[in-house]
Protein backbone atom coordinates (compact mmCIF):
# COMPACT_ATOMS: atom_id res chain seq x y z
CA UNK A 1 0.00 0.00 0.00
CA UNK A 2 1.81 3.12 -0.87
CA UNK A 3 0.75 6.07 0.93
CA UNK A 4 1.61 9.90 0.25
CA UNK A 5 2.25 12.19 3.28
CA UNK A 6 2.33 15.85 3.26
CA UNK A 7 3.60 17.27 6.22
CA UNK A 8 4.85 20.78 7.97
CA UNK A 9 8.73 19.44 8.15
CA UNK A 10 8.90 20.15 12.42
CA UNK A 11 9.39 16.47 13.34
CA UNK A 12 6.21 15.67 12.23
CA UNK A 13 7.88 13.88 9.13
CA UNK A 14 9.08 10.95 11.79
CA UNK A 15 6.15 10.69 13.74
CA UNK A 16 3.01 10.69 11.24
CA UNK A 17 4.79 7.90 9.26
CA UNK A 18 4.55 5.83 12.60
CA UNK A 19 1.58 6.77 13.91
CA UNK A 20 0.05 6.04 10.69
CA UNK A 21 1.64 2.83 10.45
CA UNK A 22 0.57 1.56 13.89
CA UNK A 23 -2.45 2.46 13.14
CA UNK A 24 -3.08 0.34 9.90
CA UNK A 25 -1.10 -2.61 11.38
CA UNK A 26 -4.05 -2.26 14.01
CA UNK A 27 -6.44 -3.37 11.51
CA UNK A 28 -4.20 -5.21 9.61
CA UNK A 29 -0.59 -6.26 10.28
CA UNK A 30 -0.08 -8.03 7.07
CA UNK A 31 -0.50 -4.58 5.38
CA UNK A 32 3.17 -4.00 3.57
CA UNK A 33 3.52 0.15 3.64
CA UNK A 34 5.26 2.54 0.88
CA UNK A 35 5.76 6.12 1.27
CA UNK A 36 5.63 9.18 -1.13
CA UNK A 37 7.06 12.02 1.74
CA UNK A 38 6.49 16.09 0.77
CA UNK A 39 8.04 18.48 3.34
CA UNK A 40 6.46 21.69 3.45
CA UNK A 41 9.41 22.95 5.95
CA UNK A 42 6.56 25.09 6.99
CA UNK A 43 2.82 25.31 6.79
CA UNK A 44 1.65 22.84 3.64
CA UNK A 45 -1.03 25.52 2.43
CA UNK A 46 1.51 26.57 -0.50
CA UNK A 47 2.17 22.52 -1.56
CA UNK A 48 -1.01 21.22 -2.24
CA UNK A 49 -0.90 21.73 -5.65
CA UNK A 50 2.44 20.31 -5.78
CA UNK A 51 2.30 17.26 -3.17
CA UNK A 52 -1.32 16.22 -4.38
CA UNK A 53 0.39 15.49 -8.41
CA UNK A 54 3.25 13.92 -6.66
CA UNK A 55 0.91 11.34 -4.90
CA UNK A 56 -1.90 10.75 -7.21
CA UNK A 57 -1.19 12.25 -11.09
CA UNK A 58 1.92 9.82 -11.98
CA UNK A 59 2.53 5.90 -13.07
CA UNK A 60 2.91 4.33 -9.58
CA UNK A 61 0.07 6.56 -7.45
CA UNK A 62 -0.71 6.46 -3.67
CA UNK A 63 -3.70 4.61 -2.78
CA UNK A 64 -4.26 7.82 -0.04
CA UNK A 65 -2.98 11.01 1.12
CA UNK A 66 -2.60 12.03 4.56
CA UNK A 67 -2.05 15.74 5.04
CA UNK A 68 -1.08 17.25 8.28
CA UNK A 69 -0.78 20.77 9.40
CA UNK A 70 -0.50 21.73 12.99
CA UNK A 71 -3.57 24.03 14.02
CA UNK A 72 -1.75 26.45 15.74
CA UNK A 73 -4.58 28.70 16.05
CA UNK A 74 -4.27 29.70 12.84
CA UNK A 75 -8.48 29.30 12.05
CA UNK A 76 -8.23 30.69 8.88
CA UNK A 77 -5.41 28.83 7.71
CA UNK A 78 -6.72 25.46 8.38
CA UNK A 79 -10.25 26.41 6.83
CA UNK A 80 -8.46 27.07 3.25
CA UNK A 81 -6.67 23.67 3.21
CA UNK A 82 -10.12 22.03 4.12
CA UNK A 83 -11.36 24.00 1.17
CA UNK A 84 -8.92 23.04 -0.90
CA UNK A 85 -9.27 19.52 -0.41
CA UNK A 86 -12.69 19.59 -0.34
CA UNK A 87 -12.60 20.89 -3.90
CA UNK A 88 -10.12 18.78 -5.39
CA UNK A 89 -11.88 15.75 -3.99
CA UNK A 90 -14.73 17.17 -5.95
CA UNK A 91 -13.02 17.26 -8.82
CA UNK A 92 -11.11 13.81 -8.00
CA UNK A 93 -13.75 12.06 -6.86
CA UNK A 94 -11.44 8.46 -7.19
CA UNK A 95 -8.99 10.35 -4.98
CA UNK A 96 -8.62 9.49 -0.87
CA UNK A 97 -7.22 12.28 1.02
CA UNK A 98 -7.11 12.53 5.21
CA UNK A 99 -6.51 15.78 6.43
CA UNK A 100 -5.79 16.08 10.19
CA UNK A 101 -5.36 19.39 12.31
CA UNK A 102 -3.99 18.30 15.70
CA UNK A 103 -5.15 21.88 18.13
CA UNK A 104 -2.60 23.43 18.66
CA UNK A 105 -0.40 20.97 17.59
CA UNK A 106 0.91 17.22 17.26
CA UNK A 107 2.82 17.35 21.08
CA UNK A 108 -0.55 17.76 22.51
CA UNK A 109 -1.36 14.08 21.59
CA UNK A 110 2.10 13.55 23.34
CA UNK A 111 1.23 15.31 26.29
CA UNK A 112 -2.45 14.11 26.57
CA UNK A 113 -1.20 10.01 26.14
CA UNK A 114 1.45 10.95 28.43
CA UNK A 115 2.58 7.38 28.89
CA UNK A 116 4.74 7.29 26.10
CA UNK A 117 6.58 10.51 26.71
CA UNK A 118 6.84 9.62 30.53
CA UNK A 119 8.78 6.55 29.57
CA UNK A 120 11.22 7.90 27.52
CA UNK A 121 12.34 10.48 29.22
CA UNK A 122 12.47 8.59 32.24
CA UNK A 123 9.54 10.67 34.25
CA UNK A 124 7.68 9.16 37.07
CA UNK A 125 4.98 7.30 35.48
CA UNK A 126 2.94 8.52 39.18
CA UNK A 127 3.63 12.40 39.11
CA UNK A 128 1.91 14.46 37.20
CA UNK A 129 4.54 16.05 33.96
CA UNK A 130 5.91 18.96 35.02
CA UNK A 131 5.13 22.36 33.05
CA UNK A 132 1.32 22.40 32.83
CA UNK A 133 1.39 25.68 31.28
CA UNK A 134 3.28 25.54 28.91
CA UNK A 135 1.51 25.31 25.02
CA UNK A 136 2.48 21.37 24.34
CA UNK A 137 4.82 21.86 21.79
CA UNK A 138 7.18 23.93 24.33
CA UNK A 139 6.31 21.44 26.74
CA UNK A 140 7.80 18.51 24.94
CA UNK A 141 10.78 20.64 23.64
CA UNK A 142 11.30 22.02 27.63
CA UNK A 143 11.14 18.22 28.94
CA UNK A 144 13.56 16.84 26.02
CA UNK A 145 16.00 19.48 26.37
CA UNK A 146 16.36 19.05 30.37
CA UNK A 147 17.65 15.53 29.14
CA UNK A 148 20.42 16.88 28.07
CA UNK A 149 22.10 14.34 26.15
CA UNK A 150 24.49 15.33 23.18
CA UNK A 151 24.65 11.99 21.73
CA UNK A 152 20.24 12.15 20.96
CA UNK A 153 18.51 14.38 19.31
CA UNK A 154 14.86 15.99 19.51
CA UNK A 155 14.17 14.10 16.70
CA UNK A 156 14.89 10.35 18.07
CA UNK A 157 12.72 11.39 21.36
CA UNK A 158 9.81 12.46 19.20
CA UNK A 159 10.48 8.99 17.19
CA UNK A 160 10.80 6.81 20.29
CA UNK A 161 7.54 8.54 21.88
CA UNK A 162 5.74 8.21 18.91
CA UNK A 163 6.28 3.72 18.33
CA UNK A 164 5.57 3.64 22.37
CA UNK A 165 2.14 5.60 21.87
CA UNK A 166 -0.91 3.77 22.98
CA UNK A 167 -3.40 4.84 20.45
CA UNK A 168 -6.31 2.94 21.78
CA UNK A 169 -5.47 5.40 24.93
CA UNK A 170 -5.00 8.54 22.76
CA UNK A 171 -8.05 7.74 21.22
CA UNK A 172 -10.30 7.68 24.20
CA UNK A 173 -8.65 11.32 25.53
CA UNK A 174 -8.27 13.57 21.84
CA UNK A 175 -11.56 13.80 19.73
CA UNK A 176 -9.11 15.01 16.75
CA UNK A 177 -7.04 12.08 17.36
CA UNK A 178 -9.68 9.92 17.42
CA UNK A 179 -11.65 11.03 14.01
CA UNK A 180 -8.05 11.07 12.89
CA UNK A 181 -8.01 6.98 13.46
CA UNK A 182 -11.76 6.80 12.14
CA UNK A 183 -11.16 7.90 8.86
CA UNK A 184 -7.66 6.66 7.89
CA UNK A 185 -9.51 3.16 8.96
CA UNK A 186 -12.03 3.73 6.49
CA UNK A 187 -9.87 5.04 3.30
CA UNK A 188 -8.04 1.11 3.83
CA UNK A 189 -11.07 -0.97 4.10
CA UNK B 1 31.09 33.48 22.18
CA UNK B 2 31.19 36.89 19.61
CA UNK B 3 27.59 38.35 20.40
CA UNK B 4 28.35 41.44 17.58
CA UNK B 5 30.31 42.57 15.15
CA UNK B 6 30.97 45.72 13.52
CA UNK B 7 33.48 46.28 10.33
CA UNK B 8 34.19 49.46 8.60
CA UNK B 9 36.86 49.23 5.28
CA UNK B 10 37.20 45.63 5.19
CA UNK B 11 36.81 44.42 1.65
CA UNK B 12 33.72 44.59 0.52
CA UNK B 13 32.50 45.58 3.97
CA UNK B 14 32.19 49.57 4.23
CA UNK B 15 30.55 50.32 7.44
CA UNK B 16 27.86 47.31 9.12
CA UNK B 17 27.45 46.05 12.30
CA UNK B 18 24.64 43.55 13.49
CA UNK B 19 24.58 41.34 16.74
CA UNK B 20 25.72 37.66 16.10
CA UNK B 21 23.04 34.25 16.73
CA UNK B 22 24.23 31.96 19.07
CA UNK B 23 23.76 29.54 16.11
CA UNK B 24 22.56 30.47 13.48
CA UNK B 25 23.57 31.19 9.26
CA UNK B 26 25.32 33.45 7.32
CA UNK B 27 23.03 34.00 4.00
CA UNK B 28 23.54 35.94 1.14
CA UNK B 29 23.94 35.74 -2.75
CA UNK B 30 27.06 34.56 -4.25
CA UNK B 31 29.60 38.20 -4.08
CA UNK B 32 27.51 38.98 -1.32
CA UNK B 33 30.72 39.28 1.21
CA UNK B 34 29.68 36.34 3.49
CA UNK B 35 33.35 34.99 3.38
CA UNK B 36 34.62 38.76 4.05
CA UNK B 37 32.63 38.66 7.17
CA UNK B 38 33.87 35.73 8.10
CA UNK B 39 37.65 36.61 7.03
CA UNK B 40 36.77 39.56 9.24
CA UNK B 41 36.08 37.60 12.56
CA UNK B 42 39.33 35.26 11.36
CA UNK B 43 41.52 38.17 11.36
CA UNK B 44 40.90 39.77 14.67
CA UNK B 45 41.41 36.38 15.87
CA UNK B 46 44.64 35.80 14.66
CA UNK B 47 45.63 39.24 15.77
CA UNK B 48 44.53 38.42 19.48
CA UNK B 49 46.44 34.67 19.61
CA UNK B 50 49.55 36.95 18.35
CA UNK B 51 49.88 36.45 14.61
CA UNK B 52 50.99 39.41 12.96
CA UNK B 53 49.03 41.72 10.58
CA UNK B 54 51.10 40.70 8.02
CA UNK B 55 51.24 36.85 8.45
CA UNK B 56 47.50 37.36 9.54
CA UNK B 57 46.17 38.39 6.17
CA UNK B 58 48.44 36.38 4.02
CA UNK B 59 45.74 34.26 2.71
CA UNK B 60 42.91 36.75 2.51
CA UNK B 61 44.93 39.17 -0.27
CA UNK B 62 47.92 39.22 -2.52
CA UNK B 63 48.74 42.75 -2.15
CA UNK B 64 47.55 44.88 0.89
CA UNK B 65 45.29 47.29 -0.91
CA UNK B 66 42.80 44.68 -1.52
CA UNK B 67 41.85 44.55 1.99
CA UNK B 68 40.23 48.42 1.58
CA UNK B 69 40.04 49.07 -2.09
CA UNK B 70 36.41 49.29 -1.79
CA UNK B 71 36.51 53.09 0.02
CA UNK B 72 38.54 55.23 -1.37
CA UNK B 73 38.31 57.91 1.25
CA UNK B 74 39.82 55.98 3.69
CA UNK B 75 42.61 53.62 4.67
CA UNK B 76 42.14 52.80 7.79
CA UNK B 77 39.81 49.26 9.02
CA UNK B 78 38.32 48.85 11.66
CA UNK B 79 36.72 46.29 13.75
CA UNK B 80 34.80 45.93 17.12
CA UNK B 81 33.57 42.63 18.19
CA UNK B 82 31.58 42.25 21.36
CA UNK B 83 32.18 38.65 23.11
CA UNK B 84 31.49 37.10 26.39
CA UNK B 85 32.39 33.86 28.33
CA UNK B 86 30.48 31.50 29.69
CA UNK B 87 29.77 33.58 32.87
CA UNK B 88 28.55 35.95 31.00
CA UNK B 89 31.69 38.48 31.77
CA UNK B 90 31.26 40.55 28.61
CA UNK B 91 34.33 42.39 26.61
CA UNK B 92 34.29 44.83 23.69
CA UNK B 93 37.48 44.78 21.39
CA UNK B 94 38.74 47.56 18.73
CA UNK B 95 41.11 46.99 16.07
CA UNK B 96 42.14 49.92 13.92
CA UNK B 97 44.24 48.83 11.05
CA UNK B 98 46.24 51.16 8.81
CA UNK B 99 48.83 51.35 5.73
CA UNK B 100 50.87 53.85 4.14
CA UNK B 101 50.78 52.98 0.48
CA UNK B 102 54.36 52.87 -0.92
CA UNK B 103 55.63 51.62 -4.27
CA UNK B 104 58.12 49.64 -3.03
CA UNK B 105 56.75 47.87 0.25
CA UNK B 106 53.51 49.02 1.53
CA UNK B 107 53.09 49.44 5.13
CA UNK B 108 50.32 47.52 7.08
CA UNK B 109 50.15 48.20 10.83
CA UNK B 110 47.56 48.34 14.32
CA UNK B 111 46.82 51.93 14.56
CA UNK B 112 44.94 51.53 17.64
CA UNK B 113 43.40 49.08 19.47
CA UNK B 114 41.30 49.07 22.98
CA UNK B 115 39.77 46.51 25.49
CA UNK B 116 36.95 47.20 27.32
CA UNK B 117 34.74 45.77 30.21
CA UNK B 118 31.08 45.33 30.62
CA UNK B 119 30.36 44.96 34.03
CA UNK B 120 26.81 45.66 35.19
CA UNK B 121 25.83 47.94 31.68
CA UNK B 122 29.07 49.65 33.06
CA UNK B 123 31.59 49.74 30.42
CA UNK B 124 35.03 50.00 32.01
CA UNK B 125 38.53 50.34 30.18
CA UNK B 126 41.05 47.21 30.48
CA UNK B 127 43.84 49.04 28.15
CA UNK B 128 43.94 51.40 25.35
CA UNK B 129 46.83 51.40 22.25
CA UNK B 130 47.69 54.33 19.77
CA UNK B 131 50.15 53.53 17.66
CA UNK B 132 52.85 51.67 19.84
CA UNK B 133 51.75 53.41 23.25
CA UNK B 134 49.74 51.16 25.77
CA UNK B 135 48.04 52.82 28.26
CA UNK B 136 46.16 51.09 31.20
CA UNK B 137 42.61 52.21 32.34
CA UNK B 138 43.43 55.05 34.45
CA UNK B 139 45.15 56.05 31.08
CA UNK B 140 48.68 55.16 32.66
CA UNK B 141 51.45 54.14 30.28
CA UNK B 142 52.11 50.62 30.74
CA UNK B 143 55.97 49.91 29.88
CA UNK B 144 55.19 47.22 27.17
CA UNK B 145 56.98 47.39 23.91
CA UNK B 146 54.31 46.61 21.65
CA UNK B 147 55.29 45.33 17.66
CA UNK B 148 53.51 47.98 15.34
CA UNK B 149 52.13 44.45 13.19
CA UNK B 150 51.38 42.83 16.56
CA UNK B 151 48.32 43.04 18.41
CA UNK B 152 48.76 44.33 22.05
CA UNK B 153 46.13 41.78 23.52
CA UNK B 154 48.43 38.79 22.67
CA UNK B 155 51.19 40.58 24.74
CA UNK B 156 49.40 42.13 27.64
CA UNK B 157 49.50 39.86 30.69
CA UNK B 158 46.29 40.95 32.90
CA UNK B 159 43.56 38.71 34.00
CA UNK B 160 40.82 40.27 31.78
CA UNK B 161 42.95 40.35 28.72
CA UNK B 162 43.40 36.46 29.43
CA UNK B 163 40.31 35.63 29.51
CA UNK B 164 39.48 37.97 26.45
CA UNK B 165 41.95 35.76 24.45
CA UNK B 166 40.63 32.47 26.07
CA UNK B 167 37.33 33.85 24.52
CA UNK B 168 39.23 33.76 20.73
CA UNK B 169 41.29 31.31 21.29
CA UNK B 170 38.04 29.10 21.48
CA UNK B 171 36.82 29.94 18.10
CA UNK B 172 37.11 27.63 15.08
CA UNK B 173 37.03 28.56 11.75
CA UNK B 174 38.06 25.85 9.94
CA UNK B 175 40.02 25.73 6.24
CA UNK B 176 38.42 23.53 3.58
CA UNK B 177 41.35 21.79 3.09
CA UNK B 178 41.61 20.73 6.79
CA UNK B 179 37.88 19.23 6.61
CA UNK B 180 39.33 17.44 2.98
CA UNK B 181 42.32 16.10 4.42
CA UNK B 182 42.85 12.51 3.46
CA UNK B 183 45.47 12.39 5.26
CA UNK B 184 45.72 8.59 7.65
CA UNK B 185 48.92 8.96 9.19
CA UNK B 186 48.79 11.27 11.52
CA UNK B 187 51.14 12.95 14.17
CA UNK B 188 50.81 15.56 17.18
CA UNK B 189 50.20 18.48 14.60
CA UNK B 190 48.10 17.42 11.56
CA UNK B 191 44.53 19.05 11.89
CA UNK B 192 42.64 16.74 8.82
CA UNK B 193 39.84 14.29 10.23
CA UNK B 194 42.51 11.69 11.58
CA UNK B 195 44.29 13.73 13.75
CA UNK B 196 41.20 15.36 14.83
CA UNK B 197 39.94 11.64 16.14
CA UNK B 198 43.58 11.22 17.84
CA UNK B 199 43.34 14.34 19.23
CA UNK B 200 39.80 13.94 20.56
CA UNK B 201 40.61 10.51 22.02
CA UNK B 202 43.59 11.83 23.79
CA UNK B 203 41.47 15.31 24.77
CA UNK B 204 38.14 13.19 26.21
CA UNK B 205 37.91 9.19 26.01
CA UNK B 206 34.16 9.88 26.93
CA UNK B 207 33.48 12.45 24.65
CA UNK B 208 35.07 10.01 21.90
CA UNK B 209 32.49 7.08 22.57
CA UNK B 210 30.03 10.20 22.55
CA UNK B 211 31.24 10.90 18.54
CA UNK B 212 31.37 7.59 17.64
CA UNK B 213 27.80 6.90 18.76
CA UNK B 214 26.70 10.19 17.23
CA UNK B 215 28.52 8.97 13.84
CA UNK B 216 27.13 5.47 13.91
CA UNK B 217 23.32 7.58 13.91
CA UNK B 218 24.82 9.71 10.65
CA UNK B 219 27.09 7.02 8.74
CA UNK B 220 25.03 3.84 8.80
CA UNK B 221 27.88 1.63 7.06
CA UNK B 222 30.26 3.26 9.73
CA UNK B 223 31.75 0.32 12.39
CA UNK B 224 34.24 1.50 14.79
CA UNK B 225 37.67 3.84 14.42
CA UNK B 226 40.90 2.13 14.83
CA UNK B 227 44.08 3.95 15.82
CA UNK B 228 47.54 1.79 15.28
CA UNK B 229 50.25 2.77 16.27
CA UNK B 230 53.11 4.12 13.54
CA UNK B 231 56.22 5.50 13.07
CA UNK B 232 56.44 8.43 10.13
CA UNK B 233 59.60 9.78 9.02
CA UNK B 234 59.62 13.36 8.33
CA UNK B 235 61.99 15.08 5.72
CA UNK B 236 64.27 15.84 8.14
CA UNK B 237 64.41 11.90 8.68
CA UNK B 238 63.36 12.82 12.79
CA UNK B 239 60.89 10.14 13.95
CA UNK B 240 57.29 10.99 15.89
CA UNK B 241 55.09 9.22 17.39
CA UNK B 242 52.29 9.12 15.07
CA UNK B 243 49.18 6.73 14.26
CA UNK B 244 47.55 5.42 11.46
CA UNK B 245 43.55 6.02 12.07
CA UNK B 246 41.55 3.82 10.16
CA UNK B 247 37.60 3.09 10.03
CA UNK B 248 35.99 -0.18 9.89
CA UNK B 249 32.54 -0.54 8.20
CA UNK B 250 30.00 -3.46 8.58
CA UNK B 251 30.26 -5.87 5.91
CA UNK B 252 33.78 -5.01 5.01
CA UNK B 253 36.52 -7.31 6.02
CA UNK B 254 39.41 -4.89 5.61
CA UNK B 255 39.95 -1.32 7.51
CA UNK B 256 39.60 1.98 5.27
CA UNK B 257 42.01 4.81 5.27
CA UNK B 258 40.85 8.28 4.80
CA UNK B 259 41.77 7.48 1.21
CA UNK B 260 38.21 5.62 0.77
CA UNK B 261 35.94 7.57 2.70
CA UNK B 262 33.55 9.86 0.83
CA UNK B 263 33.81 13.33 0.52
CA UNK B 264 30.17 13.58 2.90
CA UNK B 265 31.22 11.12 4.86
CA UNK B 266 34.86 12.95 5.99
CA UNK B 267 32.67 16.42 6.45
CA UNK B 268 30.44 14.49 8.71
CA UNK B 269 33.26 13.38 11.10
CA UNK B 270 35.19 16.20 10.49
CA UNK B 271 32.59 18.25 12.02
CA UNK B 272 30.65 16.63 14.25
CA UNK B 273 34.79 15.52 15.36
CA UNK B 274 35.10 19.33 15.76
CA UNK B 275 31.80 20.46 17.59
CA UNK B 276 32.96 17.81 20.07
CA UNK B 277 36.62 18.56 20.98
CA UNK B 278 35.94 22.12 20.95
CA UNK B 279 35.60 23.69 24.62
CA UNK B 280 32.01 24.67 25.90
CA UNK B 281 31.10 28.00 24.81
CA UNK B 282 33.64 28.38 21.84
CA UNK B 283 32.78 29.59 18.56
CA UNK B 284 32.90 27.44 15.64
CA UNK B 285 32.58 29.21 12.00
CA UNK B 286 31.71 26.60 9.24
CA UNK B 287 31.60 27.99 5.27
CA UNK B 288 29.88 26.25 3.32
CA UNK B 289 28.22 23.57 5.48
CA UNK B 290 26.39 21.62 2.87
CA UNK B 291 28.68 21.09 0.78
CA UNK B 292 28.99 17.39 -0.69
CA UNK B 293 26.32 16.25 1.58
CA UNK B 294 22.98 14.90 0.51
CA UNK B 295 19.96 17.02 2.17
CA UNK B 296 18.61 14.09 4.66
CA UNK B 297 22.74 14.01 5.90
CA UNK B 298 22.60 17.65 6.14
CA UNK B 299 18.99 17.84 8.17
CA UNK B 300 20.70 15.11 10.65
CA UNK B 301 23.64 16.76 10.42
CA UNK B 302 22.96 20.40 11.87
CA UNK B 303 20.42 18.54 14.20
CA UNK B 304 23.37 17.18 16.00
CA UNK B 305 25.39 20.06 15.67
CA UNK B 306 22.91 22.22 17.33
CA UNK B 307 22.51 19.65 19.79
CA UNK B 308 26.20 19.53 20.94
CA UNK B 309 25.89 23.62 20.58
CA UNK B 310 22.91 23.61 23.41
CA UNK B 311 24.71 20.89 25.70
CA UNK B 312 28.15 22.71 25.58
CA UNK B 313 26.85 25.85 24.98
CA UNK B 314 28.50 26.76 22.20
CA UNK B 315 28.03 29.23 18.92
CA UNK B 316 27.60 27.79 15.80
CA UNK B 317 27.31 29.73 12.37
CA UNK B 318 27.49 29.11 8.93
CA UNK B 319 27.77 30.33 5.39
CA UNK B 320 25.03 28.80 3.03
CA UNK B 321 23.23 28.84 0.29
CA UNK B 322 21.31 25.91 0.86
CA UNK B 323 17.30 25.59 1.35
CA UNK B 324 17.53 22.90 3.89
CA UNK B 325 19.85 24.99 6.45
CA UNK B 326 17.96 28.10 5.74
CA UNK B 327 14.20 26.79 5.90
CA UNK B 328 14.86 25.40 9.28
CA UNK B 329 15.82 28.66 10.63
CA UNK B 330 13.96 31.58 12.62
CA UNK B 331 14.40 35.02 11.04
CA UNK B 332 16.31 35.76 14.26
CA UNK B 333 18.79 32.92 13.20
CA UNK B 334 19.64 34.31 9.95
CA UNK B 335 22.59 36.70 9.32
CA UNK B 336 21.54 38.58 5.61
CA UNK B 337 24.35 39.69 3.80
CA UNK B 338 23.55 41.66 0.95
CA UNK B 339 25.50 44.08 -1.51
CA UNK B 340 24.72 47.88 -1.75
CA UNK B 341 26.17 48.98 -5.11
CA UNK B 342 27.01 52.26 -3.41
CA UNK B 343 26.96 51.17 0.43
CA UNK B 344 29.10 47.76 -0.21
CA UNK B 345 28.56 44.77 1.74
CA UNK B 346 25.57 45.41 4.61
CA UNK B 347 24.75 42.85 6.76
CA UNK B 348 22.16 41.52 9.18
CA UNK B 349 19.88 39.62 11.30
CA UNK B 350 16.89 39.49 9.69
CA UNK B 351 14.52 39.99 12.51
CA UNK B 352 15.83 43.33 12.46
CA UNK B 353 14.66 44.62 9.44
CA UNK B 354 12.04 47.10 9.04
CA UNK B 355 9.72 44.50 7.32
CA UNK B 356 10.21 41.70 10.26
CA UNK B 357 6.58 41.74 10.47
CA UNK B 358 6.06 40.74 6.83
CA UNK B 359 8.62 38.10 6.69
CA UNK B 360 6.25 36.43 10.09
CA UNK B 361 3.36 36.54 7.44
CA UNK B 362 4.37 35.15 4.95
CA UNK B 363 6.02 32.29 6.97
CA UNK B 364 2.56 31.85 8.59
CA UNK B 365 1.31 31.64 4.97
CA UNK B 366 3.88 28.81 4.40
CA UNK B 367 6.23 30.39 2.43
CA UNK B 368 9.74 29.92 3.16
CA UNK B 369 12.56 31.80 3.80
CA UNK B 370 14.41 30.84 1.33
CA UNK B 371 11.44 31.72 -1.52
CA UNK B 372 11.51 35.29 0.77
CA UNK B 373 14.98 35.63 0.25
CA UNK B 374 14.32 34.87 -3.47
CA UNK B 375 11.79 37.37 -4.03
CA UNK B 376 12.34 40.41 -1.82
CA UNK B 377 15.23 42.01 -0.82
CA UNK B 378 15.28 42.86 3.52
CA UNK B 379 17.49 46.02 2.50
CA UNK B 380 15.11 47.46 -0.08
CA UNK B 381 14.56 50.84 1.06
CA UNK B 382 18.05 51.29 3.36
Amino acid sequence: MKIGLLVEGNFDDVVFPIIIRKIIISYNKHISLEWESEIAHGPILPKLDEATKLFFHNEHACEFAVFHNDFDNEKHRQKKITLWVAKYLGANPSRKIVFVSPDPHFEKWFVTEEVALKHVLGLSSTLKLPYPSLEPKARVTKLIKEKNSIEKIEREYYEEIAERLDMDLLGSKDPIFKRFRKKLLEVIK
Amino acid sequence: MITSISVKNFKSIINSTSNLPRIGAIVGQNGAGKTNLVQAINLVRKLVLGINVISAIDKISLIIPEIYNYNESSLDIYFELNVENLDETKYILEFSISSTESQNSPRIYIKSESLKKIRNEEIQTIYTRENNILKNGEGSVIPLAVDETKAAISLYQNADVTIAKKIFDNVVIPEQYTIDSKSSIVGDEDLGTAGLLVKLRQKDPVNYEQFQTIIKKLLPMFSSIVELPATQNKEDSSTQKSYAVLLTEKNLKGMLSMYSVSAGDLRTLYLIACAMYMNKGSTLIIEEIENGLHPKRLQLLLEHLDNIARVKNMQILYTTHSPTVIDRLRPEEILYVYKDSSKGTLFNQLSCHDNISDIENMLREGVSLTQYLETKNPYKGI
